[in-house]
């Protein structure tokens, strides 16, 4: 997807999972999944997450790496100790602020299946969101 | 007039625009003008809260107020040159003001382009579309 083709579309259907503690963030990320035609449902911790999987069902994972208590390795532990059935193989993507480690390997080797850094690219974020969704983009 | 200078209302569909207005209605006015032409568009009220924007997420072009309480839009813009590209430094800047002998000065510091106000709408989303997207869309 470029400029050239319409990106509104890109995320129409599907549910993301949104796990940000930073307030400022969390609302920027959840306009730009908004604008390209995503359903979000925003938290802001990874326990608030695991309880949101107990109640709906989405179709990918987006997570801040570093939060307070339990962080997106945490919450990726417990998604992956989840069945199929339950959310346990949903696609999840990390994303970590400027200048913090950017271990790809380690957040791979963690259950992650995309690792981007802040600031992120919108437009690249919904690229990756679809194409894990398995949305042609 | 209105029908010659209608824009398409997907004409800015895949643009990030930020805008930085201290003042709330100029603000939303400049925001509803960019939503309505397609863009993707992040209102802050500040340098700083520009700034903490820019860190979340890159934008393609910026649409600042010069007369911004606290640090100028001249300031900004300046640090925002200062911003390395994976910082999300690069990027399209508009200065806005009520001046148009402040033209000069926004470029010198760093602007690609200068409004005056009041904005005319189609003349704004023409000016994102040509600096972001080289002009595909404002043919």
């Amino acid at each position: 997807m470029g400029r050239t083709e319409l990106p509104t579309d890109i995320l129409k259907g599907i549910h993301v999972l949104l796990v940000e503690d930073d307030d400022d963030a969390r609302a920027l990320l959840q306009t730009v999944l908004r604008y390209c035609g995503a359903l979000v449902t925003a938290v802001a911790s990874a326990p608030e997450a695991v309880q949101t999987m107990q109640r709906v069902r989405p179709d990918v994972l987006l997570s801040d790496l570093a939060m307070p208590h339990q962080d997106g390795y945490w919450l990726i532990r417990e998604v992956r100790a989840l069945p199929p059935e339950r959310g346990g193989d949903m696609p999840a993507i990390a994303i970590t602020a400027f200048g913090h480690p950017h271990d790809v390997g380690r957040t791979l080797a963690a259950g992650f299946q995309a690792h981007l850094r802040k600031p992120v690219d919108p437009w690249e974020l919904a690229r990756t969101i679809a194409s894990l969704a398995g949305r042609r983009t | 007039m209105a029908a010659e200078g209608f824009f398409s209302v997907d004409s800015l569909a895949g643009v990030h625009a930020l805008v930085v207005d201290h003042d709330q209605a100029c603000r939303d006015l400049l925001s509803s003008i960019l939503r309505y032409c397609g863009a993707l568009v992040t209102p802050t009220a500040s340098s700083k809260e520009a700034l903490n924007a820019m860190s979340i997420a890159k934008c393609d072009v910026v649409v600042i107020d010069l007369t911004l309480r606290g640090e100028s839009g001249a300031d900004l813009i300046r640090r925002i040159r200062r911003l390395k590209p994976e910082q999300g430094g690069v990027v399209r800047a508009i200065a806005v003001s009520g001046r148009s002998e402040d033209r000069d000065a926004a470029m010198g510091a760093g602007f690609d382009a200068h409004l005056t106000k009041p904005i005319e709408p189609w003349a704004l989303c023409r000016l994102v579309s040509t600096l972001v997207l080289g002009g595909r869309s404002a043919e």
